[in-house]
C-alpha cells in the first residue's frame, strides 16, 4: 500500500537545549481535515512550520507522498499557510495578494488574473478586487488569505490559528466556510490550533500535543470519550477525574474505591487489572446526572451546589461530596429550568457505571 | 484656549522661537539679499531683478546646475545600493546584540570631522598615494582619482554612507517577518522576496535614506572643493566664488535659493512618493 501524504518519522526539532518537537510519529492521509491541538509552547506550530519549510528538523524526516523533504526550500514546496496574523501584503491590493503565488510561478499577467478573480468569486469577495487590505473587515482579510493560500491548487493547505482574532459569530461562520471548502477540494488541511471547539467542529482527526510530544491521536469523538492520558482527559472538555484503588474485580464489571466512596464501572476488556492497583477515572461532566431526590442507580452521591455558571445555553454547576471532591456537572440550560438552584442546597449526583471511564495507564 | 493648551504651548515655545529666530528669518532674509544690489563692494537695499536676471541666462550657473544635480543624484542612487546589501545583513543576518554593536561602531565616523576625514583620502587617492602605490606594484597604474568627479563621489560616500547604511537598517529591520516567511511560502526565493516584499515593506526609510543622501551631497563643499579639485565647480563653490568676487552676496543668495527650491521640490516629491498610499 502506498504511504500516507505526509508523514513525520522520528521526527526532532530543538531550538539550544530546548526541545520543541520531540521524537514524532505522524500520519496524514490525503484529503484528511487534521487538526493539531494544543496549548502554547507545546510543538503545535513548529510542527507546521516543519512542514512548510520554515524550520528544519533537528533529526528525522519528513516525508511528503513518500520524498524526503527536509531539505527543499520553503519556496520549492507546495505548501501554503494561512498564517495567524494572514501577513497579507499591505503594499499590495486584494487581488494583487491572491496573484502572488501564481507570480512566483510564472503565470501570464491575463491567466494569473482570470485564476485570481475565480477564487476571489469563489470565496464571496469579488467585489473587493481592488481594495487596499487596511480596508477589509476580519472575515474579508482571512478570505483573501484564504484565496491567496489556495490559488496555486496546492494538495495541502496548512493553517495556524487563523481563527483567533475573529470574533465568536464570525468563527463559528468561517468554521463552516473553512469546512466546506475542505470537503469540495478534497485535499488535506493541517490545521492548528489551541481551541477545542474549532477542533471539534471541522476535523477528521485531532493531535493533542504537550511539551513536543504527542499525547493522543484519533477522532474527536475518541479523544473525548476515551483519552489516552490523564493530560488529554484533563486537556479536553469537562472532565472530572477521580483517582482511587481497584476494590472488586468481576467479568465486566469493578468496582473502584475513590474519594466519593466506591464506584461502579464497567471492566475495560482491552487491559489487565488487579485488586489494589491504582486508577484513575474520568467522569465527563455531561454524563452526570442530577435529581432533587435520591435516584435508583448504583453510582449516586449526595452533594451540596457550590456554584453555577451560565454560558449561553449551557450551565456548568460546580457541587461538593462529603467527603470534599468537587465534580463539575454540565446540563443544557432548560432541563434545569424547572429546578430553582440555591447555594448549599443538597443535589443527588448519579451516573450509570457504563458512561465511566477508566484511564490507561 | 483651557489651560492644558497653554501648558502644552510653554514648552512647545522654545523649539518653535528657535526655529523662527535662527532659521526662518535669516531664510527670508536671504530670500530679500537676492534682490539686494552692489555698487562700490557695497550691498545695497532694493528691490531689482537684476540679480535673478543675470544669474539665470549665464551658462556658467546652468552647467554648474546641471552637474551639482547629476553629481548629488549619483551619489543617491550609489549610496543607496551600495549601504543595501549592508543593511540587508544588518537586519537579517546577524544577532540583535551583533547589529547594536555594528549600529554603534557606523556612528564611530561622526564623531572625527568631515573635512579630516575626507582629507585622510588624500593619503589614500593622491597620484604617489597608498592606493596607487599597491595598483603599481600590481603593474596597473597610476591612476588619476582625485580633482575629478570620482574624487568628488568617494567624498561624498564619506559623508553619507554610514547614514545611509543606518536608516536603511532601521527601517529593514521593521519590517514583518511573516511577510518575508508568507513570500517564501508562497514560492518566491531569496532575491525576488527582496524586490516584492522587503523593498516595498520597508519604502518609506530606504526613501528617507535616499532624500538624506541626495540632500547631504547636493549642498556639501568639502568633497568637490578638496577631492573634486573645484573644476567644474558645483553651487556651493559657485556660492563661495561668488561673494569672494565683488562681494557679490546678493547673486550668491540667487544660487543658494535655486538650491534651497531645489531641494524642498525633492525632498517633497520623494516624501509623498514613500508615504503614497494605494486606494
Amino acid at each position: 500500500m502506498a504511504e500516507p501524504q505526509i508523514v513525520f518519522d522520528n521526527v526532532m526539532k530543538r531550538f539550544g537545549d530546548a526541545v520543541a518537537v520531540d521524537r514524532m510519529q505522524l500520519e496524514v492521509a490525503e484529503g484528511e481535515f487534521l487538526a493539531i491541538m494544543g496549548s502554547s509552547g507545546c510543538g503545535k506550530t513548529t510542527t507546521l512550520r516543519m512542514l512548510a519549510g520554515l524550520e528544519t528538523p533537528t533529526e528525522g524526516e519528513i516525508r511528503l507522498n513518500g520524498q524526503r523533504i527536509n531539505e527543499l526550500k520553503p519556496s520549492e514546496r507546495e505548501t501554503p499557510m494561512v498564517w495567524q496574523s494572514l501577513a497579507l501584503f499591505p503594499f499590495l491590493n486584494v487581488i494583487e495578494n491572491v496573484e502572488y503565488g501564481l507570480r512566483m510561478r510564472g503565470v501570464e499577467a491575463d491567466e494569473r488574473k482570470r485564476r485570481a478573480r475565480l477564487w476571489l468569486e469563489r470565496m464571496e469577495i469579488a467585489e473587493f478586487e481592488t481594495r487596499a487590505i487596511d480596508q477589509l473587515s476580519g472575515g474579508q482579510k482571512q478570505r483573501v488569505a484564504l484565496a491567496r493560500a489556495l490559488v496555486t491548487e496546492p494538495p495541502v493547505l496548512l493553517l495556524d490559528e487563523p481563527l483567533s482574532a475573529l470574533d465568536a459569530n464570525l468563527v463559528v461562520r468561517m468554521q463552516g466556510v473553512l469546512s466546506r471548502l475542505q470537503k469540495e477540494l478534497g485535499i488535506t488541511f493541517v490545521y492548528v490550533t489551541h481551541s477545542q471547539s474549532e477542533a471539534f467542529a471541522m476535523a477528521d482527526r485531532v493531535v493533542i500535543m504537550s511539551k513536543g510530544r504527542i499525547e493522543q491521536v484519533g477522532t474527536p469523538r475518541e479523544v473525548y470519550r476515551q483519552p489516552a492520558s490523564r493530560f488529554v482527559a484533563e486537556f479536553v472538555g469537562s472532565n472530572n477525574i477521580l483517582s482511587g484503588t481497584v476494590n472488586n474485580l468481576q467479568s465486566g464489571e469493578l468496582v473502584v474505591d475513590t474519594g466519593l466512596g466506591p464506584v461502579a464501572a464497567v471492566r475495560p476488556d482491552d487491559r489487565e487489572l488487579t485488586r489494589g492497583q491504582a486508577v484513575e477515572l474520568v467522569l465527563s461532566a455531561d454524563n452526570l446526572e442530577l435529581s432533587t431526590t435520591e435516584p435508583d442507580s448504583v453510582n449516586r452521591v449526595a452533594c451540596k451546589l457550590v456554584s453555577e455558571e451560565f454560558i449561553g445555553t449551557v450551565v456548568t454547576l460546580l457541587v461538593e461530596s462529603p467527603g470534599g471532591v468537587e465534580l463539575r456537572i454540565q446540563k443544557q440550560q432548560r432541563d434545569i429550568d424547572q429546578v430553582s438552584l440555591e447555594e448549599d442546597m443538597p443535589l443527588w449526583v448519579s451516573w450509570s457505571p457504563s458512561s465511566v471511564y477508566v484511564l490507561p495507564g | 484656549m483651557n489651560r492644558p493648551d497653554v501648558y502644552a504651548s510653554t514648552w512647545r515655545l522654545p523649539v518653535i522661537v528657535w526655529q523662527c529666530l535662527f532659521f526662518v528669518g535669516p531664510l527670508l532674509f536671504m530670500i530679500a539679499v537676492s534682490f539686494f544690489l552692489v555698487k562700490n563692494y557695497r550691498m545695497q537695499e532694493a528691490f531689482e531683478m537684476a540679480n535673478w536676471s543675470r544669474m539665470m541666462t549665464r551658462g556658467y550657473f546652468w552647467d554648474a546646475y546641471w552637474y551639482t544635480l547629476g553629481l548629488a543624484a549619483a551619489s543617491t542612487v550609489l549610496a543607496t545600493c551600495l549601504a543595501f546589501p549592508a543593511a540587508y545583513g544588518l537586519a537579517f543576518k546577524v544577532s540583535e546584540s551583533t547589529r547594536r554593536w555594528i549600529i554603534f561602531l557606523l556612528i564611530i565616523p561622526f564623531f572625527t570631522s568631515y573635512l579630516v576625514r575626507t582629507f585622510s583620502w588624500y593619503v589614500l587617492l593622491a597620484e604617489s598615494g597608498v592606493v596607487n602605490a599597491i595598483l603599481g606594484k600590481l603593474g596597473f597604474g597610476p591612476y588619476t582619482m582625485l580633482n575629478s568627479a570620482f574624487g568628488t563621489l568617494v567624498g561624498y560616500m564619506t559623508l553619507t554612507l554610514p547614514l545611509v547604511v543606518i536608516l536603511q537598517t532601521l527601517s529593514l529591520a521593521n519590517v514583518n517577518r511573516s511577510l518575508i516567511e508568507a513570500a517564501h511560502n508562497l514560492g518566491a526565493g531569496r532575491m525576488r522576496t527582496i524586490f516584492t516584499v522587503i523593498v516595498p515593506s520597508a519604502k518609506v526609510g530606504l526613501i528617507i535614506g535616499a532624500v538624506f543622501c541626495f540632500i547631504l551631497s547636493f549642498g556639501d563643499f568639502v568633497a568637490p572643493y578638496y577631492l573634486g579639485g573645484s573644476k567644474p565647480p558645483t553651487l556651493p563653490i559657485l556660492i563661495i566664488d561668488t561673494t569672494k568676487s565683488g562681494q557679490q552676496w546678493p547673486r550668491a543668495a540667487v544660487v543658494a535659493v535655486v538650491m534651497m527650491v531645489t531641494l524642498l521640490t525633492a525632498a517633497f516629491t520623494a516624501i509623498t512618493m514613500a508615504y503614497r498610499k494605494r486606494r
